[in-house]
């Protein structure tokens, strides 16, 4: 019983740490593109 | 010799057929449902009654055709490619006898876009709709997204010879070895997203102070409409309507996550989440969304009218993460497009034109192909700059370390020549009927890729054989031309039996 | 002499009231269509306008200030109003119900610096010209008859293909 109870959490256990990576996946790809872009704002800025 | 369809195979697909129609018809009770208990009385009645109608038809197919036969490979591609313009046609007819359409093909423009995840709309005053018909829309969005015939396969169709029917929905990975618990997974991921998603945008719309009924109806809708990347909305105003950089971030992290490979999904669930960084096609994934950003970004510098980096990232970005995943989704209205500079526009247009990864809801070429042609072509440079005898060999990794074969190479190539030609054509098509070519161009990339983006051309009041044409782009853009062309070459041996 | 004296306030008062009045409305008198902002924004950016249109959807809030959308001849823009405003509304565009007409004045934004860079109005005259009412539902007798008969159609035809089945499997047993 307690055997097959640890079994289960550890597969949850997997599943939510699985969800929250990927919930943070699409932040650091918005963050990445974020970056990009205001670089280049700053340059065309600097420029003008 | 390829052997040819027989009438016999009419009888088999009919009765398979028959079996989703029925299946469309018990799902049409869901809206019936939120009708009842928003106490929408007229469309509760047009949902029984086509409720009921299609209950109706699929029992008689079933009862007339009944077959005991399981279906071969030709068979299932044909009933997929059937099955979808069927469901389009009894997906409208709520949705025209609602009276928001000018007429039946307006209605079923609306439907074959939500089953395809497109999200092109013709609507008329859609502020003004019941709950049960947008209900209808959404739903039709998420069981599109899905795939119709898993839908039907995890509820209604049981037996082992689906599979065949299930690739035909340009889901040719099997995640697990068991089609029925791919089936399940692929549904497991998308119930606990919605759950989750659900969850937040209602905070959001509650925090927002809307009334909750209404905040969860929005929140559910806007989920799966942005999970299965159709970019349907409740309002004409699509996600511009909340006027809240919050929903537009969360949209955007969920329909982002929709068009990741289900088979990565799985992966990192089942405690290899180092898959995010090793997956090859999410790689190209980024980098893909990187340049075109980038693309729209240069297009910007040379006449820049916004007040400050963060109006431009907003309007920008989000464009374009909703034309590369496929979703469609809006924080603008396609006026906006007017100052939009070409090479932005275009920088869309290969967004879109692009896709999201393979085996997820994203329509488009999809970035493994074009993963595979890059290292295809680093393949032949290899083996042209080495001498003789070498063999070059070439691998990604994909959930699982893959070695390059000519035949991925092709398969590959073809699909994407394809692609382009019927975005050429659609865009030809535009041209014909008298708009410029850019926005052309645009409207169907944004059709056969399934994305939704508009640059003002659909709309009720364009002509009804531009409809008609982005209807069939977007039938053979969602089912990936194979399903296709099994299907017309069953016509063609229909009419000339040998 | 100092009744007079009152009546002559109180007259002046009225007038001037009703001037001020009658001022205001004809500072709300020509609206500008949606349209027209929508398509030549340059034109308007930056500018008071004033616009009318049905309020649809929901009252959203956002910090202090609360966001409608209104509707004029198919177009829409997002409005910010204040929480005084916010009150007047009655009712709000949605199935059934038709939403209040509002007239507003306010300046437009085609990238409004204070919403990131959204196209909006910040509303500052804010009236409801035409107030909001219910729809009644019409419901069509055909398509409940029609429904009524299909009900009995399909019922009939779920126990046929069921019997058949059973029977199918029954057929099967015995062989």
């Amino acid at each position: 019983m307690m055997e097959r109870l640890k079994k289960y959490i550890r597969i949850i256990d997997r599943w939510i740490i699985g969800i929250v990576l990927e919930l943070i996946y699409p932040l650091i790809t918005f963050s990445a593109a974020a970056i990009l872009c205001f670089l280049l704002y700053l340059t065309v800025f600097i420029r003008k | 010799m390829i052997p040819y369809f027989s009438r016999e195979d009419v009888g088999l697909i009919l009765y398979y057929l028959g079996k989703i129609i029925k299946g469309i018809g018990i799902i049409m009770l869901i809206p019936l449902f939120i009708g009842v208990i928003n106490h929408e009385w007229s469309p509760s009645i047009n949902f029984l009654f086509t409720s009921l109608l299609s209950i109706s038809i699929g029992c008689l197919l079933i009862i007339i055709f009944q077959e005991d036969r399981d279906l071969n490979w030709r068979q299932g591609m044909s009933v997929v490619a059937l099955c979808w313009i069927i469901v389009m046609f009894l997906g409208a007819i709520p949705l025209y006898l609602s009276g928001h359409y000018i007429n039946y093909l307006d209605a079923s423009f609306e439907s074959m876009s939500a089953i395809a995840t497109t999200g092109l709309t013709v609507v008329n005053d859609l502020d003004h709709m019941s709950y049960a018909y947008n209900f209808w829309r959404h739903l039709m969005c998420f069981i599109g997204g899905q795939g119709i015939i898993l839908v039907a396969l995890t509820l209604f169709v049981r037996g082992g010879s689906v599979f065949k029917v299930y690739v035909g929905e340009a889901r040719e990975e099997k995640i697990m070895p068991n089609i029925i618990q791919t089936a399940r997974f692929i549904w497991l991921v998308s119930l606990t997203y919605l759950v989750i998603g659900t969850t937040i945008l209602f905070g959001i719309n509650l925090w927002r102070n809307m009334s909750p009924g209404r905040a969860l109806f929005h929140a559910i809708c806007l989920f799966m409409a942005g999970w299965d990347t159709a970019g349907f909305a409740v309002q004409s105003q699509n996600v511009l309507y909340y006027h809240s950089p919050a929903i537009e971030l969360f949209t955007a992290m969920f329909f982002l996550l929709g068009a990741v490979n289900f088979g990565v999904h799985y992966t990192v669930w089942t405690g290899k989440p180092r898959e995010l960084l090793r997956n090859y096609e999410l790689k190209i994934y980024i980098v893909s969304i990187l340049i075109t950003f980038f693309l729209v970004c240069t297009g910007f510098i040379i006449h820049f009218q916004f007040p400050d980096f963060i109006s431009f990232f907003r309007e920008g970005f989000y464009q374009l993460i909703s034309a590369h995943t496929g979703v469609g989704y809006s924080n603008m209205t396609f006026h906006n497009f007017a100052y939009w500079p070409p090479l932005a526009i275009l920088g869309l247009i290969i967004a879109m034109g692009l896709g999201g990864s393979s085996t997820s809801t994203s329509g488009g070429i999809k970035i493994l192909r074009i993963g595979i042609l890059l290292k295809g072509i680093k393949k032949e440079l290899k083996v042209l700059t080495s001498p003789g005898a070498t063999v070059v060999v070439e691998r990604f990794h994909h959930i699982r370390d893959i070695e390059i074969e000519d035949t991925h190479i092709k398969m590959a190539a073809i699909i994407i020549i394809l692609y382009i030609t019927l975005y050429i054509t659609g865009g030809l098509i535009g041209v014909f009927y008298g708009y410029p070519f850019l926005p052309s161009l645009f409207e169907s990339v944004s059709a056969s890729a399934n994305v939704g983006l508009s640059m003002g051309i659909t709309s009720p009041f364009m002509p009804a054989g531009l409809k008609i044409t982005y209807i069939i782009q977007m039938w053979i853009g969602r089912l990936e031309f194979i399903s296709v062309f099994v299907l017309f070459r069953f016509l063609l041996s229909l009419k000339s039996p040998e | 002499m100092k009744k007079t004296g009152i009546f002559l306030g109180v007259l002046t008062v009225l007038f001037s009231s009703t001037a001020i009045a009658s001022k205001d409305v004809k500072q709300l008198g020509s609206t500008i269509p949606l349209r027209v902002l929508f398509e030549t924004p340059s034109l308007y950016d930056g500018k008071e306008v004033i616009v009318k249109g049905e309020v649809v959807g929901d009252i959203m809030r956002d910090g202090k200030s609360f966001w409608i959308n209104i509707e004029d001849e198919g177009f829409f823009i997002g409005i910010v109003i204040n929480a005084f405003q916010k009150e007047k509304i009655k009712y709000t565009g949605r199935y059934k119900i038709k939403g209040d007409v509002v007239k507003i004045s306010g300046v437009y934004h085609l990238h409004c610096p204070l919403h990131s860079g959204e196209r909006d109005i910040h509303a500052e005259q804010f009236e409801i010209i035409e107030s909001g009412y219910k729809i009644p539902e019409v419901i069509e007798s055909k398509r409940v008859i029609g429904s009524i008969l299909l009900v009995i159609i399909t019922i009939f035809l779920l126990i046929y293909s069921n019997r058949k089945s059973i029977h199918k499997y029954t057929d099967g047993q015995q062989k």
